[in-house]
């Protein structure tokens, strides 16, 4: 086994568990949770799935290459198909699969 | 009881069996491209259990990221986790010793899916979500050492499959739009990264944004637009 492979694994996975469990350590149960902990709470998931949406297409170059414009059709896919069929797999799969035919056959850069 | 809980479960499943198992196989295939076996996979799959932190991790690995950006990156990516907890604190109130490992559990697909689903009649709630939890990991799992060890007998040009990640982060941010009480939040949120994304990227994007969305949800907070 690759030793560094290991330790970053192994970062990552501790990092996740204590993201996802450190609510439940600070708020046992019966503890009162602050006005402004429940605001956050109940908001920044939104705003931060917004923002993990655009780190998404970070890589996109609009001046050079295929100027994002398959990433831009396969994207007004996906929000096509999702508003039409409401199934997040249809318009993932059917996003995904055809944008691979675009970067793979249409726009070869 | 059991098998009348898990056949209650199963079919609130089936979206994510094809979703996890397609995405976890295509991580499994990006990580065996990568130089990473089947061993890490699995290991990845169960012990971090994250969609886009093990894209990420792909990108560290094969990118000899520094141990600081790993480290700051995935704290930051993780941030949200922290929230779904917090917003499942009521939910999970009496779940006893399954508790750690639900909050474990919640990945972005799980949290949306526990939110909106409800036992039926004569079924547990408690039992109800960890089976749905519980088998969604399954599947990632599964779809990940399925997809590491077919990675070099697929033929296929892959090419293209990455955008798998942006695909599902867009369909969930529609998603969290349908159910926000204020969805000119999630507005704000995408105006604000796009406008930094134009001057900052990678972990300077992520931390940069992070701070201006938390600035812009104080500042709404305080002029009172929003009532709790």
């Amino acid at each position: 086994m690759n030793n560094h492979a290991l330790i970053v694994i192994l970062v990552c996975s501790l990092l996740t568990i204590v993201a996802r469990l450190l609510p439940f350590i600070f708020f046992p149960e019966g503890k009162s949770i602050p006005g402004i902990v429940v605001y956050f709470g109940e908001y920044l998931p939104l705003a931060m799935i917004a923002m993990l949406t655009v780190y998404c297409y970070q890589s996109v170059d609009i001046h050079t290459g295929t100027h994002g414009i398959p990433e831009l059709l396969a994207t007004g896919l996906v929000i096509a198909l999702h508003l039409w069929r409401k199934n997040m797999f249809i318009s993932i799969i059917g996003g995904t699969v055809f944008y691979m035919v675009l970067v793979q056959m249409l726009f070869v850069a | 009881m059991m098998k009348k809980t898990i056949g209650a479960a199963f079919p609130y499943t089936i979206t994510v069996m094809i979703g996890y198992g397609f995405m976890g196989f295509a991580f499994g295939m990006l990580f065996e491209k990568a130089g990473y076996g089947v061993g890490y996979a699995l290991l990845s799959s169960l012990l971090i259990y994250s969609g886009t932190l093990q894209f990420l991790l792909v990108s560290f690995l094969s990118g000899g990221a520094s141990m600081i950006s790993i480290v700051a990156l995935s704290a930051l990516t993780n941030v949200r986790y922290s929230f779904y907890g917090l917003s499942f604190l009521q939910k999970f109130k009496g779940y006893g010793i399954i508790k750690p490992y639900m909050g474990f559990l919640l990945t972005d697909e799980t949290y949306a899916i526990l939110d909106t689903v409800r036992a039926p009649a004569g079924i547990s709630e408690k039992w109800f979500c960890f089976w749905i939890a519980f088998f969604h990991q399954l599947y990632w799992v599964v779809g990940s050492i399925i997809g590491s060890l077919l990675s070099s007998a697929i033929t296929l040009n892959m090419k293209g499959i990455e955008f798998s990640m942006s695909a599902l982060f867009v369909v969930m941010f529609i998603e969290q739009m349908k159910v926000s009480k204020h969805p000119l939040l999630g507005i704000l949120g995408l105006v604000i990264s796009i406008a930094t994304l134009i001057f900052a990227k990678g972990m300077y994007f992520v931390s940069i944004s992070i701070a201006l969305i938390i600035l812009m949800l104080c500042l709404v907070r305080k002029v009172g637009v929003i009532h709790e």
